[in-house]
């Protein structure tokens, strides 16, 4: 059905590309927040869908050498080293029930009164004053990364913790896709799951949906010419499988299902994640009311979208397109309507 | 094909008279997208089967199409795994289907005389042959060993040789450990720092083969230990399986992790004149090897006894064979093991780090010996090993 939202807007996209009794509208939802990072749905993705080989490169981006989703790599684990630590973690010696006393002296008093415990005998009742002392006067930096790091006590330049961000990108098949609306080969179709999915016998590699991609996923195979992409498992999803990435991912990071109850899914576990501390927990592509109206493939991401190479606000690039065209078509007719008053006033 | 399927089966038909009169959707599908179904669908046959990696065995199903494995994927009936894989069981089918894969099983059949490596000699009455026996060298291959035998004398004469003795799986330590069991702190048999809290520095139950070839570096209170002034520890990733042998086989998994390469601090980076993605090679009493560096903040100095000490890390998986190939990090190491189960002690241990790659041939091994005057190393020097003495005397 042709719809004032067709183009931009909240929409239902199955039933708009002419299925009526369209069954519900499937996705991705994927945690980063549980990502490990294994590239397992790389691997799986690559297998079910026969894609070849990418060829060996190391290209330094931390564990990552896959480095953008391409025609050969649909799925794609991004590695991100940042500076700073996990969440809200602090050094594991504040704030334990164990804790030091208030100062040195306090604590040696505090030893030297030898409290007798009565456990077991020949067993000293408290420990040493020094020794309390020494505990009193506050954690000394072991070296060890993990207990605190060399910033946090000033001893090293500038150095602090160091959080790994991982994130499996996909695909996100728009609600809006601009690939499938410049497609002049009809290769890229809606499905009845509401996915976007490229046609291998129709491409003929003209290359449109590249630009038009807001994401930058759609990329011409070399030394075939056509374009590859996601295709959210088509052939799986159309007898009840589930997609090979979301099939294979071991921590669940990557979840399939019914996007309306993905979308459910994912605000119970951002507040989960607020809840327990990790307040820079946000979703990425789940408001139908975005530029895209919303990705079938969402995220839940923990920093800002352009730490993890994905655009911030993100439209879809056909938005403008009856815009245009009325425009041009005002223009034609201004422009028609002044040629024929230059002929008009040439008359004696 | 009547003219009226022909018609219908036009998009543009299907678009002006359909449900889809912009053409993205019902429309635009294709004849191949409307047949299109998942290969496991069409399969000959499905057959059960474990994930051909490590030991956790996570469930498979196997799909077979004309007799050539269509598709392996996660077994979601198997209790282990529910359906999960990492990437190298992920990658199965790719293993089954590389060409890099052995096609002719190296069978030996047992005693083959043609082939065989070793054989009984009836007139001397021991085995004899190309190779040397890993068995009693006189036991006859008729020998059948009574029913309350122990030991070696458990293994008959024609037993398969299992690494232990007797021919057969051990328990190890059923009389007590020779080590343990309360907690004690040792460094490693190779390590940079003075033992903080005992004067024993490495363990003193280890089992060292001190032999020329096997040379540990020098650690406290032994001199020289400055020679190799860094610490290395070694590890996995998920991409490769142990020492790369099945994984780097594989195109899929090679691609994802290519190149052998060795983890440093920008500090270190710095101190050594290491770049990112450029050359390294590290090197040890045994010898040199060399990879690509990635420098990482992931990579930390520690700040012990007062000083700065770097540390390197490096994964294990490379090898001479494969898509993939590097320096095998296990070059680096000397045998040392822990006296219970006699398990490798030495994970971690000293090195220098260099910019550059490595020598090679006759080169290296002068590298090394070089390596070896400076830390006043001779080849039938003996590693200390209780060192509770010369600790109260120094």
């Amino acid at each position: 059905m042709v719809g004032t939202n067709s183009l931009y807007g909240p929409l239902d996209p199955a039933r708009d590309a002419g299925y009526p009794d369209a069954p519900a509208r499937m996705g991705f939802f994927t945690d980063t927040s549980v990502c490990i990072g294994c590239k397992a749905c790389e691997v799986a993705c690559k297998e079910w869908n026969q894609v070849p080989g990418t060829g060996l490169d190391l290209l330094g981006m931390s564990f990552d050498n896959t480095g953008a989703l391409t025609a050969n790599s649909w799925r794609h684990v991004a590695f991100v080293e940042q500076p700073r630590p996990i969440g809200q973690q602090s050094s594991p010696f504040v704030d334990t029930p164990t804790g030091p006393s208030v100062s040195a002296a306090a604590a040696a008093i505090g030893a030297g009164t030898k409290v007798d415990t009565g456990t077991k005998p020949g067993v000293p009742p408290a420990i040493e004053p020094d020794s309390a002392a020494w505990m009193a006067a506050g954690p000394e930096f072991p070296g060890m990364p993990g207990s605190q790091p060399p910033g946090r006590t000033g001893s090293a330049n500038g150095r602090t913790d160091v959080r790994w961000l991982m994130m499996s990108d996909v695909c996100k098949h728009c609600t809006h896709a601009a690939c499938l609306d410049v497609c002049p080969t009809g290769s890229l179709f809606r499905t009845e799951f509401g996915t976007v999915v490229i046609q291998e016998d129709i491409c003929n590699g003209c290359g449109y949906c590249i630009p038009a991609c807001p994401y930058g996923v759609i990329d011409q195979r070399e030394g075939d010419g056509r374009a590859w992409k996601c295709t959210l498992c088509y052939d799986r999803i159309g007898v009840g499988k589930t997609p090979a990435c979301a099939q294979a991912c071991p921590t669940e990071s990557i979840q399939y299902g019914a996007l309306d109850e993905l979308r459910e899914r994912a605000q119970r576990r951002v507040e989960r994640l607020h809840a327990g501390g990790v307040v820079e927990a946000r979703l990425y592509g789940d408001d139908p009311n975005d530029g895209v109206g919303g990705d079938g493939a969402f995220f839940l991401l923990l920093d800002e979208p352009e730490v993890y190479g994905l655009p911030p606000d993100p439209v879809v690039t056909t938005r403008d397109l009856p815009k245009m065209w009325r425009r041009a078509g005002l223009a034609a007719v201004t422009m028609a309507a002044a040629v024929l008053a230059a002929f008009i006033r040439r008359s004696p | 094909m009547g003219v009226r399927t022909w018609i219908s089966g036009w998009p543009v038909y299907r678009q002006l008279t359909g449900t889809d009169p912009l053409g993205r959707g019902a429309a635009a599908k294709s004849g191949r997208s409307m047949a299109l179904t998942a290969r496991t669908e069409t399969a000959d046959s499905m057959a059960r089967s474990v994930c051909p990696y490590c030991a956790v065995g996570c469930g498979q199903r196997v799909y077979v199409k004309d007799g050539q494995v269509s598709q392996i994927e996660g077994d979601p009936d198997s209790p282990i795994s529910r359906g999960r894989l990492c990437p190298k069981g992920a990658a199965s089918k790719n293993l089954v289907t590389s060409e890099l894969r052995q096609q002719k099983v190296q069978y030996r059949r047992p005693w083959s005389e043609r082939k065989a490596y070793v054989w009984w000699d009836e007139q001397h009455g021991e085995w004899t042959g190309h190779d040397v026996p890993d068995f009693e060298k006189t036991k006859a291959p008729g020998y059948r060993p009574p029913a309350e035998a122990k030991g070696t004398a458990a293994l008959a004469g024609d037993d398969a040789f299992i690494m232990q003795g007797d021919g057969k799986a051990w328990l190890y330590v059923p009389t007590g450990l020779i080590d343990g069991p309360l907690p004690a702190h040792y460094e490693p048999a190779e390590s940079p720092m003075r033992n903080a809290l005992y004067g024993q520095q490495a363990n003193p139950t280890r089992k060292a083969y001190q032999r020329p070839d096997n040379q540990l570096n020098p650690s406290p209170p032994e001199p020289h230990s400055e020679v190799f002034p860094y610490v290395f520890a070694i590890g996995r990733l998920t991409e490769h399986h142990t020492a790369g042998g099945m994984s780097r086989n594989v195109q899929y998994l090679s691609e994802l992790q290519p190149t052998m390469f060795v983890e440093v601090s920008p500090e270190l980076a710095a101190e050594r004149d290491l770049h990112h993605l450029g050359w390294a090679h590290l090197v040890t009493l045994r010898s040199a090897i060399e990879a690509r560096v990635l420098v990482t903040d992931r990579i930390t100095p520690l700040r012990v006894d007062g000083r700065v000490l770097h540390q390197v890390w490096l994964p294990y998986h490379w090898g001479g064979q494969g898509l993939t190939r590097g320096d095998s990090t296990n070059d680096l190491f000397g045998i040392v093991l822990d006296p219970n189960v006699l398990i490798q002690e030495s994970k971690v241990g000293t090195c220098d780090i260099r910019p550059g790659r490595r020598p090679t041939g006759p080169a290296l091994r002068g590298y090394i010996a070089d390596y070896q005057q400076r830390a006043g190393v001779r080849p039938q020097r003996q590693s200390p090993i209780v060192t509770t003495d010369s600790y109260r005397e120094g």
